[in-house]
């Protein structure tokens, strides 16, 4: 069952300018949340924005009942999200969406975030290193300043290496050029990522040259997030190879395999 | 809980085959997948009626992406019918569907006459649809669809041979992109139409003012939501007065006051559209929002609310 949750507020601090943590106390989503899962989440009860924002489970508390999301306030919706104060009560749908697979042969892994899209890969960082699995985690960002999650990396069991546009921290460029790196120097078992779309690109490129599977998660704009509306289709390869299908991003995905995702309309 | 008669008919030529609803209140179709999705939220048996996404023969791919866009209180969605056709409805949806006691009601659509009449006779004959919505007004497909719901007499052609085709009830799904929708209304039911449904979506289109292009691939879209309830509330209105059959009434109805002044306005019954993405539960409240406005009201039989408004002194 999907649940639908009239839940608290249990913080909702900025950890850095424009971008928000906010935990929300919800046991039952808490106890059936994989990573790569989002909410839909109502920001209002105007009509003004009118639907619901997606947004990654970005941590959980089983033990406290709560999960947390990690966003970036881009416009109305991030915006009124980002008024919330503890004790208010915030509806939520979910967990919504399939997971990123970690299957039981998948010992070595890489993740890969970049920007906000690092949010959802927390959880899945922590539940590979929690199963014993050797992690990697890359996370990319404009600068230093920008980072989101190194604070949480440092004692989190991972391997952490980061890469800003600027070079002002780790390695100048981009995270797939990391990647590509350590593709070179060692060998993975499968990649995860999640970021922008010419990232995202990227990902699907080092896995097909170095033989590698990855598993990405994708955006696109949702109106009802269960799989009923049809609206936020991508499109992926199909027939073997010979055609192309639409499948929805919000009950296919948010995670596809890279290679079977088609970038370019 | 309560006395009130409730129960909503719509008549065909067979009076064997009447849709009988517990109550007023669907789904409209294209905003409720194929049921399914939403059974992972709640009880679909508590509905009055589904109305499943529309269907054509073959299956579609549907519209490029962005397909959605928000507007002022609105969306704008160019889907372009994405479906899996008829034999994948009936093979993959409608075996989940016909376990349900709510009845199904199966939108359809064409590029022809011939498409229309065809779907209506395949799907007479199969256990588990208890209408057709025939969709003659979907505007995010190229050919067909919309171009037979704008003009009168491709209207008649399509009503008439659809009704030829079945004994299932037909409801005839109405555009407001027309001038005059009570005459498309009037000549639905002169073609044999046991009820209309309306509104579908009116054609919009929103601009990216930084990219300097339409925000949709495909353009345009069709608009719905709570921005178009005065409109299609007023369209419900016109039709009450022009038609003899039942009228069901939706365009923007989030809560049972909406849904009340459309049932005031003459619809018979209504549809949920939208709603259901910013509440999933949207239908269920509105069931026991008009429940309880009858209870307050002391009106025992939602026939004696229906078209109230035309009826009591200003
Ligand atoms: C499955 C999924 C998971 C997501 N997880 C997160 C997350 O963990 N943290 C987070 O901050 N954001 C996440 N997003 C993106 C988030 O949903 C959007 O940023 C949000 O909906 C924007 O709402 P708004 O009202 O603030 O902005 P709007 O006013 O709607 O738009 C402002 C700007 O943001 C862009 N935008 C809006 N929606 C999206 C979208 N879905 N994808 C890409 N760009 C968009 C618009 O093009 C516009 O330029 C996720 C999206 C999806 C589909
Ligand atoms: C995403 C979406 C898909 C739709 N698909 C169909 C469809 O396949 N057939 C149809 O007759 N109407 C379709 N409609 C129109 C709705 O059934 C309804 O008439 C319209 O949305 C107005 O009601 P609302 O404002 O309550 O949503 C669709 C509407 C939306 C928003
Ligand atoms: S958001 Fe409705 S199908 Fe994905």
């Amino acid at each position: 069952m999907i649940i639908d949750d009239n839940a608290r507020v249990i913080t909702n601090k900025m950890i850095i300018p424009a971008h928000y943590v906010m935990e929300i106390h919800s046991p039952d989503i808490a106890l059936k949340a994989l990573p790569g899962q989002f909410l839909h989440i109502k920001v209002t009860n105007n009509t003004s924005p009118l639907l619901r924002r997606p947004i990654s489970i970005h941590m959980r508390d089983r033990e406290k009942g709560s999960i947390s999301i990690l966003y970036r306030v881009v416009g109305t919706g991030t915006q009124l999200l980002s008024h919330y104060k503890p004790g208010d009560r915030i509806n939520i749908i979910g967990p919504l969406g399939n997971c990123f697979p970690l299957a039981a042969e998948f010992k070595r892994i890489a993740v890969v975030g970049g920007g906000i899209g690092t949010a959802p890969l927390l959880f899945l960082a922590l539940e590979a290193v929690n199963s014993g699995r050797d992690v990697l985690y890359i996370e990319g960002a404009r600068c230093r300043d920008a980072l989101l999650l190194s604070e949480h990396l440092g004692n989190s069991g991972c391997r952490v290496m980061v890469a800003t546009d600027d070079g002002s921290l780790g390695y100048r460029g981009f995270p797939t050029e990391l990647l590509k790196s350590r593709l070179e120097r060692e060998s993975f078992d499968a990649v995860y990522a999640c970021g922008p779309k010419p990232m995202l690109k990227g990902i699907k490129k080092l896995s097909l040259e170095y033989r590698t599977p990855a598993f990405i998660s994708l955006e696109e704009r949702m109106g009802c997030g269960i799989g009923a509306c049809l609206s936020c289709v991508c499109k992926v390869i199909a027939d073997g190879g010979r055609g192309a299908e639409y499948r929805k991003v919000c009950t296919d995905g948010p995670v596809f395999p890279a290679e079977a995702v088609m970038f370019d309309e | 809980m309560s006395d009130i008669i409730f129960e909503v008919r719509i008549k065909g030529p067979d009076p064997k085959r009447e849709l009988i609803m517990k109550n007023p209140v669907m789904t409209a179709s294209g905003t409720f997948g194929f049921g399914r999705e939403y059974s992972r939220l709640y009880d679909l048996n508590r509905l009055g009626a589904i109305t499943v996404k529309g269907i054509t023969i073959e299956p579609r791919r549907g519209n490029p992406p962005p397909r959605l866009i928000e507007t002022p209180s609105g969306i704008l969605n160019s889907i372009g019918l994405q479906n899996p056709g008829l034999e994948g409805f009936i093979g993959d949806e409608l075996p989940y569907l016909r376990r349900l006691s709510t009845p199904v009601i199966v939108n359809i659509s064409g590029n022809t006459i011939e498409e229309y009449a065809f779907l209506a006779s395949e799907l007479d004959r199969v256990e588990g649809v208890s209408a057709l919505e025939v969709n003659v007004s979907c505007p995010n497909v190229k050919e067909g669809c919309m171009a037979f719901g704008i003009k009168k007499d491709s209207l008649f052609s399509v009503v008439s041979a659809v009704r030829k085709s079945t004994t299932l009830p037909v409801i005839v799904k109405l555009s407001p992109n027309v001038r005059d929708i009570a005459e498309m209304a009037e000549t639905a039911e002169n073609a044999g139409a046991d009820a209309v449904s309306l509104v579908n979506t009116f054609l919009g289109m929103a601009i990216d003012i930084d990219r300097k292009k339409p925000l949709l691939a495909n353009t345009f879209g069709g608009l719905s939501g709570p921005a178009i309830k005065p409109i299609a509330l007023r369209m419900v209105w016109e039709v009450y007065e022009r038609v003899d059959i039942p009228v069901i009434g939706m365009g923007g109805i989030m809560n049972w006051k909406d849904a009340v002044e459309f049932i005031l306005a003459g619809a018979a019954s209504v549809a949920v559209g939208t709603a259901n993405f910013v509440n999933p539960t949207a239908p269920l409240e509105i069931i026991d929002g008009i429940e309880n406005y009858m209870i307050r009201e002391g009106i025992n039989d939602i026939r004696e609310l229906i078209g109230l408004g035309h009826r009591l002194p200003a």
